[in-house]
C-alpha cells in the first residue's frame, strides 16, 4: 500500500523550496526542487527486541533479522503540500504543508504516523494481549539549517486516540564530502509520553495471566545515532550504506513485551534516482 | 517504523529487478569520442600526425550540485610519428606534463572540479587536440531558499 501510494505521488511532480526529513536531508543535502523517487534494493541487517513490531517473536532475543528487500525513498511536492517517504525516518508516511521558510528555517505541519498496528495475540503466553492500534499524528516539524549541521525538532500529538499521547523529537545531524562519498552522522532523542508507551508496551490488569504480570508503563527518551555514507555510481544510480543504533528506554525494556535494550540495524544497497 | 526498513516486501523483488536492469540499460552515458581536431583548421592540420588524445573516464560524477567531483582520469594520446608534447590543463600557460621525441604518452590527473576541465596537447607549434572531462551531477538542483509564510 505505501509503495503503490508513493508512485502514485511520483506522478505527479510539483516543483518546491523546502526541507524533507532531517535523515534524507542530512544524507544527501536538501535540495531547491525537492520532489525525488528513489527506488533500489538493499541488504538489511537488524535486531528489534519488541514483541510483535515487525513481526517479532518471542524468546529470541539476540537473534538478528537479515533480509534482502526493495527500498524506496521519495517526495512530491506542490504548491507547499506535500507527501514523504524516507527510508531512515522514524516516520513511516509524511503528509504535510509547508508554512514558512527562510535562508535557514523551515516550518511544516504535519500528518504522520511512528507506529503501526501491533498484534501479539497469536504468540504463545501473549494471548490475552489485546491489538494496538497504529496511530496517526498531527503537528509541527521544524528544520534549522547552520552550514552543513542542521537541526530538525517534531512536537505530533495522537488524532486518532490510538494512544492519544505525544511524542516530540530533536535530531541534529552534520555531513561531510570525502572524495566523492558524503558521510553523515545524526544524533536524537525522542520522547513518548506516558499514554503512548503505556498503548504499545502496557500490560492492563485485564491482560494479566498466571505468567504474564500486569505493567504500568511511564514515559520514556529514546536516544538514537547514526551515521551513514552515498556515493555516485553515475548520473542515475547511487550507493547507500548506513547504520543505526537505538537504546531503548527503561520504562520499555522492564515491559515484559520487549525483549532486549537496544535496537539496530545495518543497510547497504543501491538505488535509482528519479528526479522532476 | 523499523518495520517497513528491515521487512520489506520481497514479492516485488522480481519486479525491481526488472526494473532496475531496463534502468541501466537506459542510464548508460553516451561514450564521448575523443576530442581529436583534425581536418577542420589550421590546428587540425598540424594535428594530422596525432591519432587519438583522449581522457578516460570523460565523466565525473558528484553526488549534488556543486560539489567538487573528484576522480582519477588516464590521458593518453598516440602519433603516428615523433615528436616532442606537453599536456595542459584548461589555459594554465604550465604544462604539467611533457614527452620529447614520443609517439605514444600517458598521464594521470587527479581532477578536482566544480566545473568541466579541457585538457590540451601542445607540440612545439601550438595546442594539436582537447579532450573534455565533464562534471555531473545525481541531484541537479541545489539549494534555493526564499523567506515566506506560505497561505496556500
Amino acid at each position: 500500500m505505501k509503495n503503490v501510494m508513493v508512485l502514485t505521488a511520483a506522478l505527479l511532480i510539483g516543483q518546491g523550496v523546502q526541507a524533507a526529513d532531517i535523515a534524507r536531508d542530512i544524507r544527501e543535502g536538501e535540495l531547491d526542487n525537492a520532489s525525488f523517487f528513489e527506488l533500489g534494493i538493499g541488504v538489511f541487517v537488524g535486531e528489534l527486541p519488541l514483541l510483535g513490531f515487525n513481526g517479532q517473536e518471542p524468546d529470541v532475543s539476540g537473534d538478528v533479522n537479515l533480509s534482502i528487500s526493495a527500498g524506496l525513498q521519495a517526495r512530491l511536492e506542490y504548491r507547499g503540500f506535500f507527501a514523504e517517504v524516507i527510508e531512515d525516518s522514524f516516520s513511516d508516511i509524511t503528509l504535510g504543508y509547508n508554512a514558512y521558510v527562510t535562508e535557514d528555517t523551515s516550518l511544516d505541519i504535519v500528518a504522520t504516523t511512528w507506529f503501526q498496528h501491533i498484534s501479539r495475540d497469536e504468540y504463545a503466553g501473549f494471548e490475552s494481549i489485546t491489538d494496538r492500534d497504529g496511530d496517526i499524528l498531527i503537528g509541527l516539524r521544524s528544520n534549522h539549517y547552520f552550514g552543513d549541521n542542521q537541526l530538525q525538532l517534531e512536537l505530533f500529538h495522537d488524532v486518532v486516540d490510538a494512544h492519544d499521547g505525544f511524542v516530540a523529537a530533536a535530531q541534529v545531524g552534520r555531513r561531510f564530502q570525502y572524495r566523492n562519498w558524503n558521510f553523515h552522522g545524526l544524533a536524537g532523542l525522542r520522547y513518548f509520553s506516558e499514554k503512548v508507551v503505556q498503548h504499545y508496551f502496557g500490560v492492563s490488569e485485564a491482560e494479566s495471566t498466571a505468567t504474564l504480570a500486569a505493567y504500568n508503563a511511564d514515559h520514556g527518551f529514546l536516544p538514537t545515532l547514526q551515521f551513514g555514507g552515498t556515493v555516485p555510481i553515475n548520473e542515475n544510480w547511487i550507493f547507500r550504506t548506513g547504520a543505526e543504533y537505538s537504546h531503548l528506554p527503561s520504562t520499555v525494556r522492564d515491559s515484559p513485551l520487549a525483549q532486549g535494550d537496544s535496537l539496530y540495524v545495518l543497510q547497504a544497497g543501491v538505488y535509482r534516482v528519479f528526479q522532476p | 517504523m523499523y518495520g517497513l526498513r528491515i521487512a520489506r516486501v520481497l514479492s516485488t523483488l522480481t519486479a525491481l529487478c526488472t526494473l532496475l536492469f531496463v534502468s541501466t540499460v537506459s542510464a548508460q552515458n553516451p561514450v564521448q569520442s575523443p576530442n581529436l581536431r583534425s581536418g577542420e583548421n589550421h590546428e587540425g592540420d598540424r594535428a594530422s600526425g596525432l591519432q587519438e588524445f583522449n581522457a578516460k573516464p570523460n565523466k565525473c560524477v558528484a553526488l549534488r550540485k556543486g560539489q567538487v567531483c573528484y576522480q582519477r582520469v588516464l590521458l593518453r594520446f598516440k602519433a603516428r610519428t615523433k615528436g616532442d608534447y606537453c599536456l595542459h590543463v584548461e589555459n594554465n600557460v604550465n604544462p604539467v606534463q611533457c614527452w620529447n621525441n614520443v609517439t605514444t604518452g600517458k598521464y594521470r590527473y587527479e581532477l578536482e572540479s566544480r566545473e568541466n576541465v579541457q585538457f590540451a596537447l601542445h607540440d612545439s607549434a601550438g595546442r594539436v587536440a582537447v579532450a573534455v572531462v565533464t562534471v555531473a551531477w545525481v541531484y541537479k538542483n541545489s539549494a534555493r531558499r526564499r523567506t515566506t509564510w506560505r497561505i496556500f
